[in-house]
C-alpha cells in the first residue's frame, strides 16, 4: 500500500495514461475491423446510402447482432465506441481522485458532468 | 475500398492543416467531406466529432504531463460545454444541412478573426471570497523563473461563453477551441498556456456529449468515421511536430486567407442549397 496521500500529480498521471490507452485501443480495434471488412469483400456504396438505422433501437440492435457475428463493420463501430468511452472514464477517474482528496465541491461538479452525459445518452436513446 | 483510402488521406491533410492553423481538424474536415467528397452533412459532423475526441485525447496526454492543464477549471467548465453540446446536437437534428453550412461558415469567419487577434497573456491574483476562490479556479504552473501562481476572473461570463462554445461543438461537429480559448483568455483572464491546454482537454468530453446523440441517431457511419479519425489523429501528430517552424506571422496570414476563402465557399454553397 502507498502511504503517500493521493495528490493532483497522481491524478494527472493516471488520466494521461488512460487517455493514451483509450486512443490506442480504439485505433487498433478499428484497424482490425477494416481488415475483417476487407476480407468480407466490402464495397463502399454511395455515401447517402450508408445507414446505421433511423432509431436508436435499430442502431444498437444491428450493432449487437453484427458484433456477435464478428462482422467488420461492427468491430469498427466497437473501436469508435471505445474512443467515446475514454473521456467518460476520465471523468470517473477524476471523480475517484477528488473523493480520495476529500474535495467534495469537485466530487459534486464531476457528478454533474456525468449526469449531463447520462442525459445526452438518454435523449439520444429516445430519438 | 479505395474510397476509404481517399477519406484517410483527406483526413491526414485536414488534421495537418487543422493543427498548423491551430483551428483543429474539425474545421477543415467538414468542408472537405461535404463539399469535397459529397458526404451528407450529418454524417460529416458525426465523423468530425469522433476525430475531435481522438485528437483531444491524444494531445491531452502530453499537455497533462507538462502540468499546464488545470483539471479543476476544466471539470467546472465542462458542465457548461457538455450542456451546450447536448442542446447543439439536438438542435442539429432538426436543421437543414444548408442552414448548418451557413452557420458553419459564419463561425469559421469568427474563428479566423479571433485567431488573428493578438492574445494577451494574463496572470491574475486570486480575489479572496470570490466565486473563483470558492470553486478553486486557480493554480500554478512551472516556468523558467520558478512556479507561477494564477487565478480566474469573471467566472459567470466565462461559463456562459462556454455554453455557447459547447453548443457550436454539438451543432457543427467542431472542437470550438477558439471559442473556448476566448472565454478563458479574454473573459476569465487565465494564462495563455493554461487556457490552451485546458481547452484542448475539455474538447474531448464536449465532443462525447454531442457524439452520444449522433451515434444513436445512426449518423456516425463506421466506414466514414474511422478512416477520418485515424487520418486526423495522424495528421495532427505530424502537425504538432512541425508546429515550431510554422509559427511565423506570414504563415498565420496565409492560413487566415485560406480559411476565409473556405468559409465564403461554404456560405455560397449553403445559400445555393448544395449540401445534402
Amino acid at each position: 500500500m502507498r502511504t503517500k496521500p493521493f495528490t493532483d500529480v497522481d491524478l494527472n498521471r493516471s488520466v494521461g495514461n488512460l487517455l493514451r490507452l483509450g486512443v490506442i485501443l480504439s485505433v487498433v480495434t478499428s484497424l482490425v475491423g477494416f481488415v475483417k471488412l476487407f476480407t468480407e469483400g466490402f464495397v463502399m456504396p454511395k455515401y447517402k446510402m450508408l445507414e446505421m438505422g433511423d432509431s436508436s433501437e435499430k442502431v444498437w440492435g444491428s450493432f449487437w447482432n453484427s458484433l456477435c457475428k464478428g462482422e467488420g463493420m461492427a468491430i469498427i463501430q466497437l473501436g469508435i465506441l471505445l474512443l467515446i468511452l475514454t473521456p467518460l472514464v476520465r471523468i470517473i477517474f477524476a471523480l475517484i481522485g477528488y473523493l480520495k482528496e476529500k474535495d467534495y465541491t469537485y466530487v459534486i461538479i464531476s457528478l454533474i458532468v456525468l449526469a449531463i452525459m447520462t442525459v445526452s445518452f438518454l435523449t439520444g436513446y429516445a430519438h | 475500398m479505395s474510397e476509404i483510402i481517399i477519406l484517410f488521406i483527406g483526413a491526414i491533410a485536414a488534421g495537418l492543416m487543422g493543427s498548423l492553423t491551430g483551428l483543429g481538424g474539425g474545421v477543415i474536415i467538414i468542408p472537405l467531406l461535404t463539399l469535397g467528397f459529397g458526404v451528407p452533412m450529418h454524417y460529416a459532423i458525426g465523423a468530425s466529432l469522433i476525430s475531435v475526441i481522438g485528437t483531444s485525447s491524444g494531445a491531452a496526454v502530453a499537455f497533462v504531463k507538462e502540468g499546464f492543464t488545470n483539471m479543476r477549471i476544466g471539470m467546472f467548465l465542462e458542465i457548461a460545454t457538455t450542456a451546450g453540446a447536448v442542446s447543439g446536437a439536438l438542435v442539429s437534428g432538426f436543421l437543414n444541412p444548408n442552414t448548418i453550412g451557413i452557420i458553419f461558415a459564419s463561425i469559421l469567419i469568427l474563428t479566423v478573426l479571433l485567431n488573428l487577434k493578438g492574445k494577451p497573456d494574463h496572470q491574475e491574483e486570486l480575489i479572496k471570497g470570490s466565486l473563483a476562490d470558492k470553486l478553486k479556479l486557480y493554480g500554478t504552473f512551472p516556468d523558467k523563473d520558478g512556479i507561477k501562481h494564477y487565478a480566474s476572473r469573471n467566472t459567470i461570463p466565462g461559463f456562459l461563453m462556454m455554453v455557447f462554445a459547447g453548443a457550436m461543438s454539438g451543432l457543427l461537429g467542431i472542437g470550438s477551441g477558439a471559442l473556448k480559448v476566448l472565454a478563458m483568455d479574454n473573459m476569465m483572464k487565465l494564462p495563455f498556456k493554461v487556457s490552451t491546454t485546458t481547452s484542448n482537454f475539455m474538447i474531448g468530453v464536449t465532443a462525447v456529449a454531442g457524439a452520444l446523440i449522433y451515434f444513436q441517431r445512426g449518423q456516425i457511419i463506421p466506414v466514414i468515421a474511422a478512416p477520418v479519425l485515424i487520418g486526423v489523429v495522424v495528421g495532427s501528430f505530424i502537425g504538432s511536430k512541425t508546429l515550431m517552424i510554422s509559427k511565423t506571422k506570414k504563415l498565420k496570414i496565409f492560413f487566415a486567407i485560406v480559411i476565409t476563402i473556405l468559409s465564403i465557399y461554404m456560405m455560397y454553397n449553403g445559400v445555393n442549397k448544395n449540401f445534402h
